[in-house]
């Protein structure tokens, strides 16, 4: 959703001129719901999944422009799911992950030969170690986290990872599509660990994680309102936060992704997003998701 | 589509399958140990107040093989008022053990820790690789030392467990009519023991010929805990709780004649079609493994081939 809100502010940029009044607050929901299924970290279970619709993950997020251009703001992600039990029943699970504070920083649009308009945006966020993890007994929350991050390919570790301060820094490079663009993200979330959060002993836990993440993604946009969108994306499990359980079949450190998807923009100041994505293989093999996303700025 | 979505994230959606987790506070009333539940007096050695039964329809449980034990504490008898579902002490401890080639792989304990129906722990305790003892894994475990058998969850207990008052299903009237193999325990055993309030003047017997008695067994074993018209109401039932219009209970009551059975009089003409295995949904369902269309949809990975082809067998012969 940050793609699409990068291009709505891209697009308010560009329209400044025209425009009496750059936007100056910006809020976004994003919804996936899928199937998951994911390493786990406790010899008992080594992965966790659940089946189509009732993986899900949702992003609250919202951010205000406090300077030119530097905007400061947040996300809060919910992590609903139903998961598999062992012996075929499923329990429904609500936890919040870890929320986020931003500030992002765009620089002025720079011209790439005659036509094309590239933004710069760099981005730092730290979190506050609020992701659900529940009784040992079950260890619930800490699943439907984790099948909220598996839904995402791991492109938002930070904001699953129970028992985490996350630092992030980003920077992306978009492309405007007239028709044809692109978009290039970094990210770089380091979780510094501040408790265990209800793992058992067992569960083999390290001080910090680091799972860096690259996307890429074409764009075309044939009608001023709508932008179709093929991304891919590649996630590495540099250090772990926590080591999947030894006899784990999921204890691969690379994932990589596909997310093709479309953006539309009905008004001034108002994107809808839809996209598709699918974990390539990997650990996460079998997980895939529909995204529906909505963005406002005003 | 989008409805369904939407509605699956806002979670609207209401799933017969699926059930909560356990209480945390009743999962540590139950020992972290086999060892210390009181099944053995030593290792490997069964306690003397510990009876060993075997029911005489069995649950497919993907061909694990199977033993079971019964305590009840001193003194203390079932409340069998009820021949169908007969109500357990306080106390009353029911081991089921799951073993591959010789080996246990886990030991499930349901205990009566409260003199409500619904006062039931549950746990499965899986063995350890040296087989010295077995830890309680509340979580459940998937793939016991990798042979495809999973230890449920505590709160999955529920899911079968939870279709009957009494809570135990191989303890019964029915399943304990026939007479126990030397060292296991009968329902003539057990009053002959003094552990039942109301001894039943003479075993229950399944009406019809060994092909009927055997399918309508097999019927109430492996399904009537769901499927069954007299299930209790509230906390025992939270979930796997079907349209009861389906009954496959064999009570007591019902056995003058098979068409007096619940099967007969809810499934045979409706879920079973007589003479047509082929287009009976019952077979169609137990012979898939078809997530949420399964039959039964809990404890199974594998089609109980046998099982089909009994129930095949019995709807052939059907007229």
């Amino acid at each position: 959703m940050r793609r699409c809100a990068l291009a709505l502010a891209a697009v308010a940029g560009s329209a400044a001129s025209a425009a009496a009044e750059p936007a100056v607050v910006k809020a976004s929901v994003e919804l996936r719901v899928g199937a998951a299924a994911a390493p786990f970290y406790v010899d008992a279970l080594p992965e966790t999944s659940s089946e189509f619709t009732q993986a899900r993950s949702m992003i609250f997020a919202g951010s205000y422009r406090v300077a030119r251009s530097l905007w400061v703001g947040g996300r809060l992600p919910a992590a609903p799911s139903t998961v598999r039990q062992p012996a075929g029943s499923y329990s429904d699970e609500k936890a919040f992950g870890n929320p986020e504070a931003s500030a992002e920083w765009l620089t002025p649009p720079v011209a790439l030969g005659a036509r094309a308009l590239v933004h710069l945006a760099v981005a730092g966020a730290i979190g506050l170690p609020l992701a659900g993890h529940g009784t040992e007994s079950s260890l619930l929350e800490n699943r439907v986290v984790a099948l909220s991050s598996a839904l995402d390919d791991w492109r938002n570790p930070q904001l699953y990872e129970p028992g985490v301060v996350p630092l992030t820094a980003a920077a992306r490079a978009r492309i405007e599509p007239t028709p044809w663009g692109g978009e290039l993200a970094v990210e770089l979330p380091i979780m510094v660990r501040v408790g265990e959060a209800s793992l058992p002993d067992e569960a083999d836990t390290h001080p910090i994680g680091l799972v860096p993440h690259i996307e890429a993604r074409g764009l075309v946009a044939p009608l001023g309102w709508l932008t179709a969108e093929l991304g891919g994306h590649i996630a590495v499990q540099a250090v772990r936060a926590v080591e999947p359980a030894e006899r784990s079949e999921r204890s691969g450190r690379v994932q990589i992704g596909i997310e093709p998807g479309l953006c539309f923009r009905p008004g001034a100041g108002v994107s809808l997003t839809t996209r598709f994505s699918a974990a390539l293989g990997g650990p996460l093999a079998g997980t895939y998701a529909i995204g529906l996303g909505a963005a406002v700025e005003r | 589509m989008l409805l369904a979505l939407v509605c699956s994230a806002l979670g609207c959606d209401d799933y017969f399958y699926v059930c909560p987790v356990a209480d945390p506070a009743r999962v540590v009333l139950l020992p972290a140990h086999l060892s210390e539940t009181g099944l053995y007096d030593q290792p490997g050695l069964v306690a003397d107040d510990v009876l060993a039964y075997r029911p005489a329809f069995e649950l497919w449980a993907d061909g694990a093989d199977k033993r079971r034990w019964l305590r009840l504490p001193a003194g203390a008898v079932i409340d069998t008022s009820d021949m169908d579902s007969w109500r357990f002490p306080s106390g009353t401890q029911v081991w089921k053990e799951f073993a591959e080639n010789g080996r246990p792989l886990e030991t499930r304990l349901i205990e009566k820790v409260g003199p409500r129906d619904g006062d039931w722990a549950a746990v499965a305790y899986v063995w350890r690789e040296d087989q010295e003892d077995a830890d309680a894994a509340a979580t459940g475990y998937l793939d016991v030392r990798g042979t495809g058998h999973d230890a449920p969850g505590a709160g999955e207990c529920v899911g079968c467990h939870g279709g009957r008052a009494s809570f135990v299903l191989g303890v019964s009237a029915i399943q304990l009519a026939s007479a126990a193999a030397p060292g296991e325990v009968d329902l003539a055993g057990l009053a002959a023991r003094g552990l039942l309030s109301d001894p039943p003047a003479s075993a229950p017997a399944i009406p019809g010929d060994q092909v009927e008695r055997a399918a309508l067994g097999y019927l109430h074993a492996n399904c009537s805990h769901c499927h069954n018209q007299s299930r209790p109401a509230g906390e025992l039932t939270p979930c796997m709780d079907p349209d009861n219009s389906m009954d496959l209970f064999l009570s007591v009551a019902d056995l003058g004649s098979i068409g007096a059975t619940a099967t007969y009089r809810t499934v045979v003409g409706d879920q079973v079609v007589p003479g047509h295995p082929e287009d009976s949904e019952l077979i169609d369902r137990a012979g898939t493994r078809r997530l949420f269309y399964r039959m039964p949809p809990l404890g199974s990975e594998r089609v109980d081939t046998v099982g089909i082809d009994l129930l095949s067998r019995w709807i052939e012969e059907m007229q």
